[in-house]
Order: structure tokens, then C-alpha cells, then sequence
């Protein structure tokens, strides 16, 4: 490890040694100046470029700070600066040349003035960010829109805005050796286990890698079991669920330069609801989510069960409608199996280039592929109409599972339940959906059973039944998660009746 | 809250399907044979008996190290051999009913590392499945029974009570049952330590009250719809009959896949329960990470054999029907703790080996789907045809005939008829879709041919229990209809007698009812006969059968189609009737036929009180005292002309004796001849004149 170099405030010592640090950086300002009324004391200002605003500009803090600095005697400017004499609210002092790298890093400029033997770190508008906007996904017919951005600030900034509690605790933590990002890790004391947030630091802590570049790093780096498709922690871009997670006893974490926000520890339950079902009147929000639940089921056995039933137990089926289905199939060259696997890949690569072709150009490959190779396919016998139904439903049913991470989970175990039940039928199909379900149910986040509210409550813990598939009036909801306090599990109190 | 403990919760669900899933497959027709429409009684008493062993299991289910642990040796296998016959029974129905053409021990395989991959995460995991499971498939369970409860006659119910001089087996079989409750002995170290062992030993008495209250429950609905021999000779009745439960809208035709469903979720519970506390003992011996992977080639090797030896007397089953009652004596002397350890060892080799195993898928478009089958007899010999129904009527895009159309083939017997039908045929023939089964009276008439197809009915689900039967003169005349006809011949006839008013339920005698006649015997199964007429087939008088199930004489008699309606009404199939008289016609609504019987010295009086309404319509010329008194004629008229002529009893009476008592049917129950020698045949009729 490098020897740390202490300012001196030796004015060209201190220059050389943050020179030296940031040699062959091009994007990095460095400025000499002098300060003083009679422009009698050098000072070195080095910044990001694209984080500041025009240092000449009296507008920002930074360049009141240095007007100020240079119509200020010469005797008076050390004492000014030791006691933060201009009342400047976010200035940080190092004493050596790494710390104020290290702020520099974080898009705030460094000042060495020459006789004073300590960095100023002086915040500005920092780098650049997105704007707050509305969420592309986690759509919602009511409420807000709102979404996180990149900035971890601004995003705890919005949690907050929701939240006037002091209980609301922000926790911060850097991961990442090379890229040191800040991780916010947010909670409302007095609700949550302490365990919890004790396990959740510890975890985010508990590797060491060079850089953590979006939240989905740390979410497989903090997980419990890798090895299972289905997402242990919970992503969100929206503040509002958010605030709503914290209330409920978990925990949030934001990391800079990403929009999303984990909430640990997730269940299955917990993806297939949306902030709206609490927006909107209980009947509808418990249709909704009735819709998911199916949607979900759909979207991973559909195709399956078509071959199982299709292919070995026919008898299932109306005769009217078998034999049209067989109707269909003259003519059509491959197993069905092959056939449905075809078109599983082209809904697939439709799905892929739709995302990663710019907004235009993604929706004319789904009017391209879906409309004109759908039909040209049927119509020259390389697939039979209802294998194009049958995808089509079953991507329809994957599109309604709010939560893409949890969809995508469908869409890959789709093709396992498919090769079983080309494989060995009706038998395969059962096969493959009680081992999807064992699975499940051998799953935890953060200690807890996956498949909670399903399973392992008891006594008042069933209660939480009640937001589930079907989500009962606000009134009746009176419990939080099981992740909430003990103490605190009550979260609503209605009038005496 | 993840400790590797469940709750009582999850042992309650745990042990119902355990309990359920075995009940299902095993018993009824077990059941049926040694307790008959007893076997609800039978039932229940052992379920009472298991529950008094309960209490003093509770006695002994301590944590703590006995002396004798080679008893656990004898435990472990034991629990294996019991695993091992419960793969063997599911193994068994995947089989038969869902993949025929697959090899036993890949299936048996592949159910294996499905239970050791849901065993791999200790109990917790299990339970966890069983728990999400168990309202999904309970309300299945129920919604299926609920829709095949009008298919069960109450006739077949009675005498409930009733010496059977194999009803103390049957208890035996039911207390054998619910001893897989015996594994609660192993819960204290898996359950939180909160529940007790009282309150374990509680739960599980409950448990199995509540399975044996559903059992009880579906058997009186197998016993209803089959009747007693009909359900004994039944190889897994309930796959038979959920397979004739019509789902309302049509839409799904049949259901034994879903019943099979809950059958493979019931019985993997079973073999699990007994994998996982089998391997739990023989670790006590000897503690191997290798002990899982012994403990599932052991299972799979138990269940191969009882499969090789095809569940006959003398398997694994026989076995476990000696030495359970010792197995339950264990406990008692071993009374100790036990620690788990996750099974760790992978079977993935073997599932290599067996992925590489091709499966004969057969496309839909290379299946011919028969719409109707026809057998005849002709030279001695079994003659069969199929009638497939032209694409063309559901498809524009196919206008040729189904492949097959046309052929016929002549053999021996009916299995080897349908099998030389399916070498000479271009494509696979699937029979699940049969409409239609006509028969020939040249093969009605042939009596082995005809036990012969009961028994391919019953054995399986090949032939669709739903499919009507009609019978004919000549079925290639009838057959010869389609030409002319715009729908296809088998959509025609069912549609014909599904929209017949004067039918109650199923519109006409099903090849199921046919199969529980025949094993049943006492009664007539009224045949429709088809004729030609005007080129389309019509119903055109009735043969009926009575088989010889008590080894009377089989025959077959052909009435006229008023005399068949009489007996389709005596037998509850309709409740409406048409007559011609010589000024008109009278419309008879409502008809209910009672009965009433009383012994004298001489003979036996039988009293057929029919009623009903006699419907006023504009037209009718005939007044109400006139309509009365043709009706009176009709039926009087009818029923006895039959009987004296042709000594034949259109009032099925002696079927209908044991709900009215138990003591005459007991005494006559295994003697038609007297029975029909003794009894005196009355009719009397009350009609109501109703606008």
C-alpha cells in the first residue's frame, strides 16, 4: 500500500502530491489562483470538470466562496477558513492527499490554500444525474408515478418526502474497493428487527469486490441461494412501495447510480403486488391480483401443459376442439414439441430486440414480428395457429406479473416445464410444478420462508392471509409483515365499534 | 422461524395426504370386496382402533436413548418397504393411466428424485409443499366428487348394515390405513417444542378422522356408482370414475388426469413420509452419507419387484399386510430421540441413464380419434370397425377422411381385434375420444365375448366408461348411414339421445353402467336398439340384458320400445312417457316408480306403485278419467305381459328389494333363482290430470 502524503500547507508540496494522484486525468480541472485583497496568497483549486457549475459565477456556493476569498485581507483568510468563517454547510477538511482524492471522487472540488495544512472539499452541482421522472415500469392506474433516479441522495430525498418521521433512519455504507459507492441502508427504527438491519449491513459487508455498479450486484452478493432462478430480494423503482416496505418492517437499501431500490427480505407474495392494490378499492385490487396469481401460473405452465395434453392425455379435451386442434397440425413439419419451442425462441428474441432497439424501432419489431411473422408462419404450415395462440396468451400472462425480474423467472421455467412435458406427459407436468413448488417452499430470504404468507404462520401471524391473493378492505389489514417488531406489529386501529 | 421444526399444522396436512393419497388408490376396491356397502363401518372401525393405539403411542414417543437400537434396523426397512409399496402403487397408476407406453422404472425413477429433491430440505420443506397444497387440492377433490354425485345411485348404498364375512378384514384393511399415522411417533424432534406430544397424538387422531370421513365419503360414491362386485373387480375405481364425470359446459372431458394429480401429490407425501424416517433409522445404526442414496435404490428395488410381480398375492403388499401390526409394535420398544441429517447423496447417474431413454410420443396429427366402435361377431370370430368423423366438419383446412375409415378387422377376441386394428392402421388409434359403441346382437349374444370387454373396460381407461352403447340387427347397415348424413355418426347418436326429454340424466345406457351390470348382476341393462329409417339411425325398440353374475343364465331379450321405456323409467333412468292410444296421445310427466314387498308362506309379493302427471294437452280429445285408466292399462299391461310371457321382470324388482329390506335381500341375495320362482308381481298407478 502507498504511503499517505499529509498536507504541509506547503502551497507546491500539497499541489504535487494531488497532481501526482491524478496524473494523465484529463477530465480533472486543476486551477492556481491567488486569494487576498492583494492577491497575496496561492491557492490550487482541482475539480471534476462536468461537476462543477462556472467557478466565476456568483450564483453557486463555490464562486461566493472564492469572490468572498479574494476580497478578504490576507491575515484574516486562515482564521476564516479554520472556522469556516463564510458559513459554507457542507464543507469537509482532509488533513492528507488520499481523503481528498477521495472527495474529489465524490464530484466536489478541492481546495489547497497555501499556509493552511488542510484540503476544503467544497460541494457544487456534483455530476450529472437524470432528473426525477416517472417510472418506466411498476406502471400504476393510481397514484403517483414518481420513480428514483440514479442519485442515491435525491432517492433517499424522496423516501423521505413521503416519510416526516424520525424514525425514518438512513444508514450509509460504501461497497466496492474501486468504485466506493454509496449505499444507503433505510429503515424505520421501532418498527424494524433490529436483526434484520444488523443482518442486512453485515451481508453488504461481507464481500469485497472491486466495483458495485447497480443494485442487481449487490442483490446476488447479498442473496441467500444463487442457485435458484427465483429473486430472493425485492427491486423497486418507485419511492412510494418503498416508504410502503420500511412502514412494513423491511428493509430498503439505494445505491448510487442506480434507480432501483432492494427491499429485503421479499416472498413470493410480495412480487405479484403492486402499489396501486392499495390505492384502489379492495374488490378490484384482490380481481387484479387473482389475475396475477393466475397470470403467473399461466405464463409458466401454458405451453407446458398444451404438449401434455395435446400429446398424451387427449381425452381431457372436448372431442370438437381435439380434432381441430389436429386439424391444425396437417401439414405442419415439426413435433409439437419443436414447434412450440420455435415459436417460445422467436416470442423471445421478438421480447430481446424489442427492449434493446430504441423506443420506435422496439415497436415495430412487435408489430413486425407478432403480426406479420406470426401470420406468414401459420400460413406457410411452419406452426399451426393454435401453438401461436398458446404462446401469445402465455407471453400475455408474463407481461401481467408486475415485477420483470419475478416474470423472467416464468419465462425461463417455462421451458423446463415444456421439455418435461413433452417428455413424460401429464406425469411430466405434474413433476415439474410439484418440483417447482418444492423448490419453493425450500426457499428463505433472510431466514424467512419464501412462500410466506402461505406457509409457517400461526395465530395472529395468519391475519397477514388477508393481503395476499385476495387483498381485504384497509380496515381489516391491521397487521404488518411478519418482519415487523413483535412490539410493533399493529399498524392500524379503527374506531371503537 | 426457519428451524427445522413444523407445526402441528403442517403434520395435520402432512398425514391427511398421506392417508388420502393411499386411500384413494388402494382401498376402495379392496374394501368393496371383503365389507361391501359396510365399508363405511369398516372404515371408521379402524380408524377407532388406530386411535386407541395413538393413545398408547403417546406414552412412549420420549426424547431420549433406548438400549435396543438394532430395532431400528427393523424399523428402517420396514418404513422402506412401506415406501417402497407406495411407489410401486404410483409408479403403477402413472403407468396405466398416463403413460402406458413408458417404462415403469424410469417413472418409478424420476418420482424418486422428485422425493429426494423435496426431502433434501429436511421436513420443514415438505411440510412447506403440503401446507400450500392442501386447500388446492382438497377443493379439487371436492368440485370432481361433487360433480360425479348425481352419477351415484342410492340403491347401491343399502343395506348398510350387513354381515359380510369379511368385514372384520376390511376393518383390518382401514386400521392398516391409518397406521401410517405410526410415523407421528418420530414428529417430537421435528415439531416446535410447544406442542406436546398429547397435543401431536391429538392432531393426528384428528387428522385421520377427518381423511377417513372424506374416504368414507368418496367410497359411498364409488359404491353408488359401481355397485359392490362392480367396485371389487375395479382396478383403481376412482380413476374410472372420475373419468365419467362430466364437467358442466363440456369443457373438460375427462378428469382422471387431475384425479391422478391428486393421487401423485398424496402418495409422493406417503413415500416420502416413509423414506425420510426409514433412512432417519437406519442412520441411527449406522451413520453413512451414502445411507439416503441405499434407502432410495432399496424403495426402488421394492417397488420393481411388486410391479414384476404385478401386485399379486405373495408381494410386498401381502407382506405388509402380516407385518405392519409388528412394525407397530416397535416404538414401544425403541421409545427414543433420533437426530436428522440432510439427505445429501444424488441419484443424477441414474436419471442420465434414463433421460437418454426415448418416449413415443405420438403428434396429434398422426392420431386417428374413432368417433365410434363396432363390434359384431361373425364366423365365430370378433369383427371391429371404427367410424372416425370427418376433419372437414371443424376444420376447412383438412378434407380428407381420418385414416382407418373403413377398415375392418377380424380376430378372436376383442383384444386382439383393437390390436390387429392398430398394426393395420397408418396411424396410432386413441380411443379416448370414443363417442359410440355399437354392438352387434351376434355379439351380445356371445358370452365371453362380451366378459371379455367388461373386464377391458374395467381393467382401464382405454375404453371411455362415458361412450353409449346401442345395439343393432346389423351394425354395417347403420354404420353405412354416415354417407349420407352431414354430421358424423357418433356426434349423431349422442346427440340424439342427450336431446331425448324423456331422459333424466345420461341420456342412455354408458359402457360403465354395461360393465357394473355385468359385475353386479340382478338387473336388466336396457339397450337401445338402432334401425334405419330414412337413412338415419333410429331407436327402434330395446334389448335387455341380465348377466350372470350369480351364475343364472345370461341372456338377451329384445322388447318393444314401449316395453324398453317401462324399464328405463323402473330404473330411474327417465321420468317422461309418450303412449299411443287409440284416440290420441298421452304425455306422462314426473313418473316415479316405488316399490314394496311383503313375504307370505307361499311367496313373495312385490307392489310397483307407479305415479305421475298425465299432461292435459289442447288437442286431446281424452278426459281425465279416460287418460287415467289407459295408463293404468299401459303399465299393468305392459309389465305383466313381459314377465308371463317372456319371464321377464321390466321392474328390475329384485335389484330394487335390498333398500327396502335388508333381511328379504339378505335372504335372497345370493339366490335369484328362488327370488324369481317366489315372487308375485303387482302394479298399481296413481296419475294426476295436470294442465
Amino acid at each position: 500500500m502507498e504511503k499517505s502524503y499529509t498536507f504541509t500547507g506547503q502551497i507546491a508540496a500539497d499541489r504535487e502530491a494531488l497532481l501526482t494522484i491524478f496524473s494523465n486525468c484529463e477530465d480533472i480541472k486543476k486551477k492556481d489562483m491567488k486569494i487576498g485583497k492583494e492577491k497575496g496568497i496561492s491557492c490550487f483549486l482541482i475539480y471534476i470538470e462536468a461537476t462543477m457549475s462556472s467557478v466565476m459565477l456568483r450564483t453557486t456556493a463555490l464562486g461566493n466562496f472564492l469572490a468572498a476569498l479574494s476580497d478578504m485581507p490576507e491575515d484574516e483568510i486562515k482564521t476564516c477558513l479554520r472556522e469556516n468563517g463564510m458559513g459554507l454547510s457542507d464543507v469537509v477538511l482532509y488533513t492528507t492527499a488520499e481523503e481528498a482524492a477521495d472527495g474529489l471522487l465524490t464530484g466536489d472540488a478541492i481546495l489547497l490554500v497555501d499556509g493552511f495544512a488542510q484540503a476544503m472539499k467544497i460541494p457544487d452541482k456534483g455530476f450529472p444525474t437524470e432528473a426525477i421522472k416517472d417510472t418506466d415500469s411498476e406502471k400504476v392506474l393510481r397514484g403517483s408515478n414518481e420513480g428514483f433516479n440514479e442519485n442515491v441522495k435525491n432517492n433517499a430525498a424522496l423516501m423521505r418526502k413521503r416519510l416526516f418521521s424520525m424514525d425514518f433512519k438512513v444508514e450509509s455504507m460504501t461497497l466496492g474497493k474501486r468504485t466506493k459507492t454509496l449505499v444507503y441502508v433505510t429503515y424505520m427504527e421501532g418498527i424494524v428487527k433490529k436483526e434484520l438491519v444488523e443482518q442486512v449491513k453485515q451481508r453488504l459487508s461481507d464481500f469485497a469486490i472491486d466495483g458495485i455498479l447497480d443494485t442487481g450486484m449487490a442483490e446476488q452478493l447479498t442473496e441467500e441461494s444463487w442457485r435458484s432462478p427465483f429473486p430472493q430480494i425485492q427491486t423497486t423503482l418507485r419511492p412510494d412501495r418503498a416508504v410502503m416496505e420500511v412502514l412494513d418492517g423491511k428493509v430498503v437499501v439505494l445505491c448510487n447510480n442506480s434507480p432501483s431500490a432492494l427491499i429485503m427480505p421479499a416472498d413470493y407474495n410480495s412480487f405479484l403486488q403492486t402499489s396501486d392494490d392499495y390505492y384502489q378499492r379492495p374488490i378490484i385490487a384482490s380481481f387484479e391480483r387473482v389475475l396475477r396469481y393466475l397470470a403467473a401460473f399461466f405464463a409458466m405452465s401454458l405451453p407446458g401443459l398444451y404438449l401434455a395434453v395435446t400429446n398424451f392425455q387427449t381425452g381431457i379435451l372436448p372431442t370438437t376442439l381435439l380434432l381441430s386442434f389436429a386439424a391444425a397440425r396437417q401439414g405442419v413439419p415439426f413435433p409439437a414439441v419443436i414447434e412450440l419451442l420455435l415459436m417460445e425462441l422467436s416470442f423471445e428474441l421478438l421480447r430481446e430486440a424489442g427492449v434493446r432497439l430504441p423506443g420506435a424501432m422496439g415497436n415495430t419489431i412487435g408489430i413486425v414480428g407478432g403480426l406479420i411473422i406470426g401470420q406468414a408462419a401459420v400460413d406457410a404450415s411452419i406452426v399451426s395457429p393454435i401453438v401461436v395462440i398458446v404462446v401469445a396468451f402465455t407471453a400475455l400472462c408474463s407481461f401481467c406479473v408486475p415485477n420483470e425480474e419475478f416474470a423472467s423467472v416464468f419465462r425461463v421455467l417455462k421451458f423446463f416445464v415444456i421439455i418435461m412435458s413433452a417428455w413424460l406427459g401429464f406425469f411430466g407436468f405434474l413433476w415439474a410444478m410439484f418440483a417447482i413448488l418444492t423448490h419453493l417452499a425450500l426457499l428463505e430470504s433472510f431466514g424467512h420462508p419464501y412462500m410466506i404468507p402461505f406457509v409457517a404462520l400461526k395465530g395472529d401471524g395468519q391475519e397477514r392471509h388477508k393481503d395476499s391473493v385476495v387483498r381485504f378492505p384497509l380496515s381489516s389489514l391491521i397487521y404488518r409483515s411478519i418482519h415487523a417488531k413483535e412490539t410493533q406489529k399493529r399498524r392500524f386501529r379503527g374506531k371503537e365499534k | 422461524m426457519s428451524n427445522g421444526k413444523i407445526s402441528l399444522r403442517q403434520m395435520k396436512r402432512l398425514l391427511f395426504f398421506d392417508v388420502i393419497g393411499v386411500g384413494l388408490v388402494a382401498l376402495p376396491d379392496l374394501l368393496a370386496e371383503t365389507s361391501g356397502t359396510a365399508g363405511v363401518l369398516a372404515l371408521f372401525a379402524g380408524a377407532a382402533i388406530f386411535i386407541v393405539y395413538l393413545l398408547l403411542l403417546r406414552g412412549v414417543m420420549k426424547k431420549e436413548t433406548g438400549k435396543y437400537r438394532w430395532i431400528y434396523g427393523i424399523y428402517g426397512v420396514y418404513l422402506l418397504l412401506v415406501s417402497g409399496y407406495g411407489l410401486f402403487l404410483l409408479a403403477d397408476l402413472i403407468k396405466r393411466f398416463l403413460l402406458p407406453e413408458q417404462s415403469y422404472s424410469l417413472i418409478a425413477i424420476m418420482i424418486l428424485l422428485l422425493l429426494w429433491y423435496s426431502i433434501s430440505g429436511g421436513p420443514e420443506g415438505r411440510a412447506r409443499t403440503y401446507e400450500i397444497l392442501f386447500w388446492p387440492l382438497v377443493l379439487l377433490l371436492i368440485i370432481l366428487l361433487g360433480l360425479g354425485v348425481r352419477g351415484a345411485e342410492p340403491e347401491n348404498l343399502l343395506p348398510v348394515i350387513c354381515a359380510y364375512p369379511q368385514f372384520g378384514k376390511g376393518v383390518y384393511l382401514s386400521f392398516l390405513l391409518c397406521s401410517v399415522g405410526q410415523m407421528v411417533f418420530f414428529l417430537p424432534r421435528y415439531t416446535s417444542e410447544e406442542v406436546s406430544e398429547k397435543e401431536l397424538c391429538k392432531g393426528a387422531a384428528i387428522t385421520i378422522l377427518w381423511a377417513i370421513l372424506f374416504l368414507a365419503v368418496i367410497y359411498e360414491m364409488l359404491l353408488g356408482s359401481f355397485g359392490r362386485v362392480a367396485l371389487s373387480n375395479a382396478r383403481t375405481p376412482i380413476m374410472i370414475y372420475t373419468s365419467n364425470i362430466v364437467m358442466p359446459g363440456g369443457f373438460l372431458r375427462r378428469q382422471e388426469a387431475l384425479i391422478a394429480g391428486v393421487c401423485f401429490i398424496g402418495l409422493l407425501a406417503f413415500i416420502g413420509g416413509g423414506f425420510h424416517y426409514g433412512t432417519l433409522c437406519l442412520k441411527e445404526l449406522k451413520e453413512s452419507k451414502w445411507m439416503t442414496v441405499v434407502s432410495l435404490v432399496f424403495i426402488l428395488f421394492v417397488s420393481c419387484v411388486e410391479h414384476i410381480n404385478s401386485g399379486k398375492n405373495g408381494g410386498v403388499g401381502t407382506l405388509l399386510f402380516w407385518v405392519t401390526p409388528v412394525a407397530l409394535l416397535l416404538p414401544f420398544l425403541l421409545s427414543v430421540g433420533n437426530r436428522a441429517k440432510k439427505p445429501v447423496a444424488l441419484m443424477l447417474a441414474c436419471s442420465i441413464v434414463f433421460l437418454t431413454t426415448g418416449c413415443s410420443v405420438q403428434e396429434l396429427e398422426d392420431r386417428s380419434f374413432p368417433m365410434v366402435m363396432s363390434l359384431s361377431k361373425k364366423d365365430g370370430a370378433c369383427t371391429l370397425r371404427y367410424k372416425y368423423m370427418d376433419l372437414s366438419l371443424v376444420s376447412d383446412k383438412e378434407k380428407a377422411k381420418q385414416s382407418g375409415d373403413g377398415l375392418s378387422v377380424t380376430a378372436s377376441t376383442v383384444a386382439s381385434a383393437i390390436y390387429e386394428m392398430d398394426k393395420q392402421n397408418g396411424k396410432m388409434i386413441d380411443l379416448n375420444h370414443l363417442k359410440i359403441l355399437l354392438l352387434e346382437r351376434s355379439f351380445l349374444e356371445d358370452e365371453e365375448l362380451m366378459q371379455e370387454l367388461v373386464e377391458k373396460g374395467n381393467g382401464g381407461i382405454q375404453l371411455p366408461g362415458n361412450m353409449l352403447i346401442f345395439a343393432t340387427d346389423n351394425n354395417e347397415e347403420i354404420e353405412k348411414l354416415q354417407e349420407d348424413m352431414d354430421a358424423d355418426l357418433g356426434s349423431y347418436l349422442e346427440e340424439l339421445m342427450e336431446g331425448n326429454p324423456n331422459y333424466k340424466n345420461t341420456g342412455g345406457t354408458t359402457f360403465k353402467n354395461v360393465i357394473c351390470d355385468w359385475y353386479n348382476g340382478n338387473g336388466n341393462t336396457i339397450l337401445p336398439k338402432l334401425s334405419a329409417k330414412d337413412k338415419l339411425p333410429v331407436v327402434q325398440g330395446y334389448l335387455l340384458m341380465q348377466s350372470d353374475a350369480l351364475g343364472e343364465k345370461y341372456r338377451i331379450e329384445e322388447v318393444t320400445e314401449e316395453e324398453g321405456l317401462v324399464a328405463n323409467l323402473c330404473d330411474g333412468e327417465a321420468n317422461a312417457l309418450d303412449i299411443t292410444i287409440d284416440n290420441g296421445r298421452i304425455h306422462m310427466e314426473n313418473v316415479d316408480v316405488s316399490y314394496e314387498y311383503s313375504q307370505s308362506n307361499r311367496y313373495l309379493l312385490c307392489n310397483v306403485k307407479i305415479s305421475g302427471d298425465i299432461v292435459k294437452s289442447e288437442s286431446s280429445i281424452i278426459d281425465e278419467e279416460k287418460a287415467k285408466k289407459e295408463a293404468d292399462n299401459f303399465f299393468c299391461g305392459e309389465i305383466q305381459n313381459v314377465w308371463k310371457k317372456n319371464d321377464i321382470d321390466l321392474t328390475n324388482s329384485f335389484y330394487h328389494l335390498r333398500c327396502h329390506d335388508p333381511n328379504l335381500c339378505q335372504a335372497y341375495m345370493d339366490n335369484y333363482k328362488k327370488y324369481h320362482k317366489n315372487m308375485k308381481l303387482e302394479v298399481s298407478t296413481n296419475f294426476n290430470f295436470v294442465e
